[in-house]
């Protein structure tokens, strides 16, 4: 019986929803490129076979709601094919998580997406809800070139006008380190409270430290955070706009009350450099 | 305490405790200082039964912790994070006295068949070799303790010679104490292979209390303790939920204890995010034994309404429609596990099945291992096909 009702939801779910007329398959994100043969050789990879694919990395696309893995391989005569790997996700922001997580600061970075990198025979980027690769064996500049332009046709079939998650837009730029924006999705810090966090690291002079955003829908839902992470340190919870936290693992972690969000800082050594830290935050990401 | 004290002590405190308690080195009994202890096989490596799937871990300070709660086995991945969890992992350890914890990583080699797990001319030692060497910069060691080779799954290529010289140059060279295979896929095949082969010290599979009927899976593994294979488990939750309401989350706890009740599982390596997870996981060595309750939540999980194929393949070919099975038992599971309803529409379309598959048969010819009522499974799974596609685009 119950099957016959999730059908039926299904039907209704399908009869009103407005979006479907928009929605377009993913297919049509891979683009057609003169002289090379198209080819999806590839299973449609969901939840329960992305172990099949990638094995161990596939938890963490888990848990950065994973929607499905289609795949293309672009081949030209009889060279290797270029492999074209379409993530989705749940979300952009989502998808942003764990580009941002397989992401490091040192890499060749390109115009590509909302934001991407090309390593040899290897261009990541991310655009909309889509993470996504282009994968080749060859790493000789012709290559690169192909690859670097079969990127900009992938991102274009995704969203002409990428942006990067409008939260990173409320960190100051002032020290920033470029490219050290992250998502988490979970467990930030390790803490099961801090979920759906954006961080950002900055450095200044000798101190390198980490500022992180926590957004909630409502203020109250801050408070029970706040509260956690209190009962978590075994304090007593202190009414503030600002909180001391002496984290056992992560050492002296401070926060800051903004309605619904929650400014933190961590890495810095002393109350006074992280309650000026995020005074400055807070001014600079007020909208 | 600042942090950059904290960090100091935290560092000076965990080697403190691994050098204290000779960790690596052989000793008598399975208790040791509250933690229990296992002999990884030939190895003669001591270590606790709870170690650390590193994989989805961003925080160094998780593995700090980790390292100070007692963890000694730290297992990670040339693609995990694309590079970054190797990254994150040396930055620590470079803190720590190199014999004070044990590394595992893994490298997979190019040119694998698909559909039969098989190493090809494509498959380049050298390659893997390059891979490999990337490995250990991100690591920042000279070595590791086990090279794992990355997803084996067909008794062809845990004996494909050409991988075997170089990971024996590899070993030969110190730049890998031991050499291992991750698996989780034909696991009894594949590890039977290489208890035959004597070739591998180490090997990491996928094991659960799912598989607790599995007589091939346990007698393999049994044959592989045996011939002095070192045996870490992984994958030891076997999914988040067992039924269809999921309203009764698998006992983490419990599962993870079923894994090291076999004797002849020396560690796992749960992947914990979190502090909370890393103690709830640790919890478990102050008694490895189920509680009543506990053997009840996964007789539940095993026997009630279990979701999860085995993957063991024994239907194949069983049906006289030529259906395939094991791919409609995923579909349940994505239907009633995962209720990821996309998926299992995408998956039983791409099946091609007649509109009423099992209609004008009289009795079903399949046998499920798992004891699976098959048809029955079917019959609900094979409607998706007829569920509009944009249905699930949004």
């Amino acid at each position: 019986m119950k099957q016959i009702f999730v059908f039926i939801g299904c039907i209704l779910l399908w009869v009103w929803n407005p979006a479907r007329a928009q929605e377009t398959g993913v297919e049509g994100i891979f683009p057609e490129v003169d002289g090379y043969d198209i080819a999806f050789d590839y299973p449609v990879y969901q939840p329960g076979n992305l172990w099949d694919y990638i094995n161990g990395g596939a938890d963490a696309y888990l848990s950065y709601d994973f929607i499905d893995l289609h795949i293309a391989g672009y081949s030209r005569g009889e060279g290797h094919p270029v492999k074209v790997e379409l993530y989705r996700h749940a979300t952009p922001v989502h998808a942003f998580g764990i580009y941002s997580q397989e992401r490091y600061p040192d890499f060749h970075f390109v115009e590509v997406g909302a934001e991407g990198y090309q390593e040899g025979g290897i261009l990541n980027f991310v655009a909309a809800r889509f993470y996504v690769k282009i994968i080749s064996h060859d790493d000789d500049p012709e290559t690169e070139k192909f690859i670097l332009e079969l990127a900009g046709k992938v991102a274009d079939n995704i969203d002409p006008e990428p942006s990067l998650p409008v939260a990173l837009s409320l960190f100051p730029s002032e020290n920033r380190l470029p490219r050290t924006e992250t998502f988490v999705a979970r467990n930030f810090m390790g803490h099961e409270f801090l979920s759906g966090v954006f961080a950002v690291q900055y450095e200044e002079g000798d101190d390198r430290f980490t500022l992180f955003l926590l957004e909630k829908e409502q203020p109250g839902e801050c408070r029970e955070v706040l509260e956690a992470y209190y009962r978590f340190t075994k304090t007593e919870f202190l009414e503030g706009e600002y909180h001391m936290m002496n984290d056992p693992y992560n050492g002296l972690v401070g926060l800051r009350l903004d309605g619904n969000r929650i400014w933190g800082v961590t890495g810095l050594d002393s109350e006074e450099q992280i309650r000026e830290t995020l005074g400055l935050v807070c001014i600079a990401g007020t909208p | 305490m600042d942090r950059r004290n904290f960090f100091k002590s935290a560092a000076l405190g965990a080697s403190g405790v691994m050098l204290g308690k000779t960790a690596l080195a052989s000793s008598g009994s399975e208790q040791e200082s509250h933690l229990v202890y296992r002999t990884l096989g030939r190895t003669g490596l001591r270590i606790p039964v709870v170690s650390m799937g590193v994989m989805r871990a961003d925080n160094p300070n998780l593995v700090r912790a980790a390292l100070d709660r007692g963890v000694v086995l730290f297992d990670t991945a040339n693609n995990y994070q694309r590079g970054n969890n190797e990254r994150m992992l040396g930055e620590v350890f470079k803190d720590y006295p190199r014999d004070s914890f044990i590394v595992a990583t893994k490298v997979k080699p190019t040119g694998t068949d698909r559909q039969t797990g098989h190493l090809t001319s494509e498959t380049d030692p050298e390659e893997f070799d390059r891979m490999f060497r990337t490995s250990l910069e991100r690591l920042q060691m000279d070595y590791v303790d086990i090279l794992h080779v990355h997803a084996l799954s067909s008794r062809q290529a845990v004996t494909y010679e050409p991988l075997l010289k170089k990971l024996e140059q590899i070993k030969q060279d110190g730049r890998a104490r031991f050499i291992g295979f991750s698996t989780h896929k034909n696991m009894p095949g594949v590890i039977d292979e290489a208890a035959e082969s004597g070739f591998y010290d180490v090997i990491l599979t996928s094991y659960n209390f799912q598989m607790a009927d599995w007589k091939e899976m346990n007698d393999a593994l049994e044959k592989a303790a045996a011939a002095g294979i070192g045996l870490i488990a992984m994958k030891t939750m076997a999914g988040a939920f067992f039924d269809n309401d999921r309203t009764r989350p698998i006992n983490v706890k419990a599962a993870l204890k079923w894994a090291l009740l076999n004797p002849n599982i020396h560690t796992a390596i749960p992947g914990y995010t979190s502090f909370n997870e890393l103690e709830e996981s640790f919890s478990v060595m102050e008694d490895l034994n189920l509680s009543d309750d506990e053997m009840k939540d996964l007789r539940l999980a095993r026997d009630e309404a279990s979701l999860f194929c085995l993957g063991c393949n024994d239907c194949l070919g069983q049906c006289r429609k030529g259906l395939s099975i094991p791919d409609l038992m995923r579909g349940y599971m994505y239907t009633y596990g995962y209720r990821a309803y996309a998926e299992a529409r995408a998956l039983v379309t791409s099946l091609g099945l007649p509109s009423e598959p099992c209609s004008d048969c009289v009795e079903c010819t399949v046998t499920c291992r798992r004891g699976y009522q098959v048809a029955e499974r079917i019959s609900r799974v094979a409607k998706w096909k007829d569920v509009p596609a944009d249905l699930f685009m949004a």
